[in-house]
């Protein structure tokens, strides 16, 4: 049974009316209208939802994924009944709970006991049910000595948890989760994804925007990758995510690169990097390899003079800019004596430990122990990683199974043995 | 299967606590906009708790780190009483119908404050809850509402004093009193129905906002507050209550309660009609512009 339908739900805004107007503002506006007699409102228009529809059905995890401005959000506000589609029909069984921003309904001046009263009221609960509860919202926040302090004297951490403490205790039919995964410390964070996933063992249906793709795999039967107001793929998780990076865009690009070049010295004048380029195991060059597929780089450089006892490094960075991996060649035994004119250097990895996504990576050339390198190319060059090998998790670590005998005989064996020895 | 025996193990209490599985939708909770005033009636009633805990939180918040407390809701009426007996009755010889001018005017000042707070909180109300509307879903009209509820509550701590005075002047009340509960009962209503209309208006133009406070001078001023209803010619006194259903209203409390009269019951019967009139029409234009507060607020 379907408990969400959205049926070619559009959401436009008008860009003139967003927000409050001034009379002064409206009657120029009027004004404007009567003298050149056509409406202007038509061309500032924007799109957030066009044309959306899906079901979804009772007792579903289902995530929403997209860039930011995507319309994740806009669909999540819609199903929460905080704002009214332009076109089209949504119709949702049963109660509806919404967690868009942790601690949205919280009064500053009260205390954490009244704040739970009256957020778990905006939330839709019966007070009896709080009251019935308010213990263990309370151990859940952690927040036992100060739930009678207003709440204005809270840390950002306390507040947060207070939040989701109450909103994790309300039982909905429909949960709807906006993002709010990512608060609190590492602990706080994943007694939150602990809880999410009780409540989606006990049959809610929960419905989740995030940016967290570990999370969004892990918790999630179905995702939906939306862009530009529009569903681009929906399904298995793993497939859609993967699909998810392999689309995914740099805002940045290689601009970051002047500066810190600059800063660590490189200016490729003894000896510089030509290029990086990616093969597969036939040797042929790609730009996408899958994880878990061996892979081949291999780094072009031109000496102008002998530079001893070089190192090579590529760094791969995340599409959020954090580092994911390094190859360098101080880390094995490898060693390159010197370097003179053109040449190449070749990585070979068995089995491409990064998931899914495009990786910017950096490439340098430096000297060991030197301070600073002769040539680095910050975020120059790309690799997609397609979904291959279904790994969760960050990475994907190469490792081997092994089925091995029951292990009771071999150990109690030795313990008699060493009993003996003692008497 | 396999996923339950694995929560078991893990956290035993937590998991006795939700057990029960979630709970089976019904055609009843299913959310869609509608139109109709009923429904929207049907919905806020369910949510009344909510707007309990939100006229607490108005009146905690209010009073909470101010010395005297609750006690504002009666200093205000009466430190306004003591100054318009000062100015108006002893130096400038105001009439007031042969009551004492102190009864006279605070049996006005009450109704007044009680619907001059109510739209100075209501109106910006839902400006200043922005920050939830634009995250949560609830029926919106508790906002304002919740506003005239908490000072309607000051309003009756404030009257527990004109009890007091009604006695110490010896005002020995008459069956006309009871004309009180309808009185207040369209006052109610009329405020109500100003609040949602201008409290709507105010998500569109925030200038009402600034309009406001000299809007509610000039009304006061047009309601017989610190002069009585007979100060008006005979001749304008038509428009003047048909025009002002609190002049009717305010007008109507000091005959009821002080003079032991019935209200002007012609011009009563009238406000009673706008104010329903107005009730209803502020609550269909709160509904329809609702849709919209969370894309504009």
């Amino acid at each position: 049974m379907n408990i969400i339908t959205v049926d070619q739900v559009s959401k436009r805004y008008r860009l003139s009316r967003l927000g409050a107007k001034s009379f002064r503002e409206e009657f120029a506006r009027w004004g404007e209208r009567l003298l050149s007699r056509q409406d202007s409102r038509g061309k500032e228009e924007f799109y957030a939802l066009r044309e959306v529809s899906f079901e979804i059905g009772r007792g579903e995890t289902v995530g929403f994924i997209g860039p930011n401005g995507s319309g994740k959000s806009t669909i999540l506000k819609l199903m929460a009944r905080i704002i009214y589609p332009t076109r089209g029909r949504i119709t949702v069984r049963g109660s509806v709970a919404s967690l868009i921003e942790v601690g949205a309904g919280f009064h500053p001046e009260l205390t954490g006991r009244e704040n739970i009263f009256l957020y778990g009221s905006i939330m839709g609960m019966k007070q009896s049910d709080v009251r019935a509860k308010f213990d263990h919202i309370v151990a859940f926040a952690e927040l036992e000595r100060f739930i009678d302090t207003p709440v204005k004297r809270y840390s950002s951490g306390m507040y947060v948890r207070l939040g989701f403490a109450v909103a994790a205790h309300i039982n909905p039919h429909v949960l709807l989760v906006d993002e709010v995964l990512a608060v609190g410390d590492a602990a706080f964070q994943s007694k939150c994804q602990q809880r999410i996933e009780e409540l989606r063992r006990n049959g809610m249906t929960i419905i989740f925007v995030s940016h967290d793709m570990s999370a969004v795999e892990r918790l999630c039967n179905r995702v939906f990758f939306l862009s530009q107001g529009e569903i681009r793929a929906s399904g298995d998780p793993h497939e859609v995510i993967g699909e998810y990076y392999q689309t995914a865009v740099f805002s940045q690009g290689g601009e970051t690169g002047g500066d810190e070049r600059a800063a660590a010295g490189g200016d490729g004048r003894a000896a510089e990097i030509l290029g990086v380029r990616f093969l597969d195991r036939d040797g042929v060059a790609v730009d996408s390899i899958a994880t878990g597929q061996p892979m081949i780089a291999r780094i072009e450089y031109n000496a102008h003079r002998r530079i001893e006892d070089p190192v090579f490094e590529l760094l791969f960075y995340s599409a959020d800019d954090r580092l994911h991996c390094q190859y360098s060649t101080t880390t094995g035994s490898e060693r390159i004596p010197f370097l003179q004119g053109r040449g190449m250097v070749e990585i070979e990895c068995d089995e491409l430990g990064l998931t899914p996504g495009v990786f910017k990576i950096d490439a340098s050339l430096a000297s060991r122990g030197a301070m600073a390198a002769y040539d680095w190319k910050p975020r120059q060059y790309l690799l997609k990683v397609a979904p291959g090998k279904r790994v969760r998790g960050l990475f994907y670590s190469p490792h081997r199974w092994r089925l091995l005998p029951a292990p009771e005989a071999q150990g109690r064996g030795e313990i008699q043995a060493e009993d003996r020895d003692y008497l | 299967m396999q996923a339950s025996l694995i929560n078991k193990k893990e956290a035993p209490r937590e998991v006795e606590e939700f057990a029960a599985p979630a709970p089976e939708p019904s055609l009843e909770n299913t959310i869609e906009w509608s139109d109709s005033l009923i429904a929207h009636a049907r919905e806020l009633f369910k949510h009344r708790e909510l707007l309990w805990l939100i006229t607490q939180r108005e009146i905690k918040v209010r009073y909470k780190q101010s010395a005297l407390g609750i006690l504002w809701a009666i200093l205000q009426p009466f430190s306004l009483m003591v100054i318009f007996t000062v100015f108006f009755s002893w130096f400038a010889r105001m009439a007031s119908d042969g009551i004492p001018y102190p009864l006279f005017s605070y049996a006005a000042l009450l109704p007044w404050i009680f619907f001059s707070t109510s739209l100075s909180f209501a109106v910006p109300s839902l400006i200043a809850n922005s920050h939830i509307i634009t995250k949560i879903y609830f029926p919106r009209e508790i906002v304002p509402l919740a506003s005239v509820l908490a000072a309607f509550l000051d309003f009756v701590i404030a009257a527990l004093i004109f009890v007091g005075m009604l006695s110490f002047y010896r005002v020995a009340p008459t069956w006309n009193i009871f004309y009180v509960a309808p009185l207040l009962a369209i006052q109610v209503a009329f405020t109500v129905g100003v609040c949602l209309l201008l409290s709507a208006f105010t998500v569109l133009y925030r200038d009402v906002r600034h309009m406001l406070p000299l809007a509610i001078q000039i009304w006061m001023f047009v309601t017989p507050i610190l002069y009585p209803a007979s100060v008006v010619p005979e001749r304008w006194r038509a428009w003047y209550f048909a025009l002002n259903p609190m002049a009717v209203i305010i007008d109507g409390y000091r005959r009821a309660v002080i003079q032991g009269t019935p209200p002007e019951l012609k011009y009563l019967a009238l406000a009673a009609v706008v104010s329903c009139l107005l009730v209803w029409a502020g609550y269909r234009y709160f509904k329809h512009l609702e849709r919209e507060f969370a894309d504009i607020v």
